[in-house]
């Protein structure tokens, strides 16, 4: 190898580890600040809001802490100033082990990436390189219908091929598979939605007197199911109407 | 819980009860546990017919949890409270499915909201 060209590779390195540090530094900086505003605070088991000057045995980490905290539904009686958990806090070190587990870790992930960037979140996470395409496509805006379908059927980092109408209960009621993977019912949407949105079809809903829109769509028109599909885009911040 | 036994807890017990259920269902839906998500819905139906039944319809209790942090938590009281105080439950399902930074909160309570505003809610 030239002489040059290693000593190029050598600087571009000490150049990337410089960032690398810099960006820890700026990290440890924040999170400082943050300790510093005093912006832990949690509910105990009994449903009270604890903040960093209560004096009890330390915080009770109840599930949905995290979720209420990072997402800016502060509790509206709790006088401390606003913030939360510090990432170290949030995302899980470790690759959680089980069914489920993942989608929450990355869908903490993708909420966080924005305030400490993706750097960040991979700095407290390394497991979740695998999965940075993902955890960057699920903060995509909402998108006009035909950008959506414009990329279907290319693999895409991140993003999957979605049915507007539902394959499984479309074919169960008889609609034909050139229906159901024709483009115009294929879009290409980020991957952890169409998790959300997957998952959505099956759950029970008020509004739908207790069935899942699964069940509700059963013996629906195509029109009807299309609708209701373009709606669900919508509602899950994927189609921009 | 049989209904037996949800008969015999105090109203208040009964929110606790709603709460806690609340929130079991945010992280059954969170970690895409539909099956279990749909049990905890059963489980709620349970709760919140308990206390429409008793008198002066009590699902009254649950108008409380309007102002819970947890926004998954204020969309669940508020589909359960649209009966018995209407204005004030659209409000927060049109306040949760707008404001609230969690993207599956806000989906799920999108969908109850604009059945309301269409007026296919089904009346509870």
């Amino acid at each position: 190898m030239p002489f040059f060209t290693l000593e190029y590779e050598r600087a571009d390195l000490r150049a990337r580890l410089a960032a690398l540090a810099v960006e820890v530094k700026l990290l440890r900086w924040a999170h400082a600040l943050r300790r510093r505003r005093g912006v832990l605070w949690w509910k105990d088991k009994d449903g009270d809001v604890e903040g960093p000057g209560d004096t009890d045995d330390g915080p009770s980490r109840v599930w949905g802490q995290v979720q209420y905290a990072q997402s800016g539904d502060l509790p509206r009686d709790h006088n401390g100033p606003p913030g939360g958990p510090l990432p170290e806090e949030i995302l899980p070190v470790e690759k959680p082990v089980g069914p489920g587990k993942v989608a929450p870790a990355l869908r903490d992930a993708a909420s966080l990436s924005p305030e400490i960037g993706i750097v960040g979140v991979l700095l407290v996470a390394p497991w979740m390189a695998a999965y940075e395409a993902t955890i960057r496509s699920y903060n995509d805006p909402a998108k006009p219908l035909a950008e959506l379908q414009a990329d279907v059927g290319e693999p895409k980092a991140g993003y999957d091929d979605h049915h507007v109408v539902e394959k499984a209960s479309a074919k169960e009621d008889g609609f034909s598979n050139e229906m159901i993977d024709s483009r115009d019912n294929l879009v290409k949407i980020p991957r952890m939605k169409h998790w959300d949105i997957n998952r959505y079809y099956t759950t029970a809903q008020e509004e739908l007197g207790g069935v899942s829109p699964r069940e509700f769509l059963r013996g629906k028109t195509w029109q009807e199911r299309y609708d209701f599909g373009i709606n669900t885009l919508s509602r899950f911040g994927v189609l921009n109407p | 819980m049989t209904t037996a036994r949800l008969a015999s807890l105090s109203e208040r017990a009964l929110k606790g009860r709603f709460l806690d259920l609340a929130i079991s269902q945010h992280r059954a839906v969170a970690e895409l546990d539909s099956k279990r998500a749909n049990e905890i819905y059963a489980l709620m139906e349970q709760v919140s017919q308990e206390l429409k039944a008793r008198p002066g319809d009590q699902r009254r209790e649950l108008i409380d949890l309007l102002s819970h942090p947890n926004a998954w938590v204020r969309f669940k009281a508020a589909v359960h409270t649209l009966g018995i105080a209407p204005v004030q439950a659209r409000a927060v399902l049109e306040e949760v499915s707008n404001q609230t930074a969690d993207p599956l909160c806000r989906a799920y309570a999108r969908g109850s909201y604009d059945a309301v505003v269409a007026g296919t809610f089904p009346q509870k």
